[in-house]
């Protein structure tokens, strides 16, 4: 008899949460659960660790996921099937697809200054004009850049940074011709 | 006159000593005359075949010595031959082996020609990146210096109305 896989699960709860409020809900639980997954190491080794009961890491989640009760029955299904592991391999996948259903778009910015606000709106106020208002912005800083811009949008990587255009510079040779 | 009688009476007794002597050489030749005759050809006759044996062993021994010598010119020629033949195969050898040292030093030679012609090549590209990156880096070094908010907007602006324009020719 087949189980059920992660994707099934995860299916059910997109479903269930129907209303695009409720899966804003359901991405900022899961988006909250995996930031908390990603950097707390104590939380990952008790989520992870079978040693650990089932009612401690449904307490850890209620904790984590406290706003959302559709995403929280969710990691805690997905814990008593033993398919934690199997959805943390993959959740930057399940993120990206309810960002789909939601019409977000995830991009990351790098810059040389993160902390000048006028330049960041007009970045902002750039990049919804190509991908529109809903986007799930954060932004870094990178002093080694020089300059310029580096973004990653969902998949998609795009340097516009001084040390990328540097760094094209390294495909000519000494005679200023283009390495093949 | 007593002086006569001495010497015929003298006279008188050496010849019936000297009839006695001859009576008695008489018989003696009579009686020893085949004993001595037989003595001395029996004599004559064992020397005779002590040298027919000699000559035998004579000749057996030229025999046995030609034979030899037979033996010791085939056993020389057979020497020579094996050392003509020896002399032949190590000359061969010295020249397989002279030829197989040449064929190796040749291939060493064109080996060595590419190791070197290959390490100029890595040295040289080694070189030219370490001046690449030593001009990188002052070109980072110079940008560094130049670069200023208002630049940095401009480039960004540039960037993003780039990106723009190919998220439209994509879509």
């Amino acid at each position: 008899m087949p189980s059920a896989t992660v994707n099934d699960f995860f299916i059910a709860l997109t479903s269930e949460a129907s209303s695009k409020e409720n899966l804003e809900k359901v991405y900022l639980g899961l988006s909250n659960f995996v930031r908390a997954f990603d950097n707390d190491k104590n939380i990952r080794l008790c989520l992870i660790n079978d040693i650990y009961p089932s009612s401690v890491k449904n307490d850890l989640i209620s904790q984590i996921v406290s706003e959302c009760e559709s995403t929280r029955k969710f990691l805690e299904v997905i814990i008593e099937f033993n398919l934690l592991k199997s959805f943390v391999e993959s959740r930057e996948f399940f993120l990206k697809k309810l960002r789909k259903l939601l019409g977000k778009v995830k991009i990351e910015v790098v810059t040389v200054n993160a902390s000048q606000k006028d330049k960041l709106d007009f970045i902002k106020s750039q990049l919804e004009g190509i991908w529109g208002t809903n986007l799930e912005l954060s932004f870094k800083e990178n002093q080694e850049i020089l300059g310029g811009i580096v973004l990653q949008v969902e998949d998609k990587y795009f340097d516009g940074s001084i040390l990328g255009k540097v760094n094209e510079l390294k495909k000519i040779n000494i005679k200023g011709e283009f390495n093949v | 006159m007593s002086e006569e009688i001495n010497i015929a009476g003298q006279l008188k007794f050496a010849s019936q000593h000297l009839f006695n002597l001859i009576v008695f050489i008489g018989i003696l030749y009579y009686f020893l005359k085949d004993i001595v005759v037989k003595f001395f050809s029996n004599r004559s006759l064992k020397i005779s075949k002590e040298i027919e044996e000699a000559n035998a062993v004579i000749e057996t021994s030229q025999e046995a010595y030609n034979i030899s010598s037979q033996k010791i010119s085939l056993i020389d020629s057979e020497l020579t031959e094996l050392r003509n033949s020896i002399d032949l195969t190590t000359n061969r050898k010295t020249s397989e082996i002279i030829d197989n040292a040449n064929i190796v030093a040749k291939k060493i030679k064109i080996d060595t020609e590419d190791i070197i012609k290959l390490e100029s090549l890595r040295l040289k590209l080694e070189v030219e990146s370490i001046i690449l990156e030593k001009s990188l880096e002052i070109a980072k070094s110079e940008i560094r210096k130049e670069i200023n908010d208002e630049k940095d907007i401009q480039l960004i602006s540039s960037f993003l109305s780039e990106v723009k324009q190919n998220a439209i020719s994509n879509s």
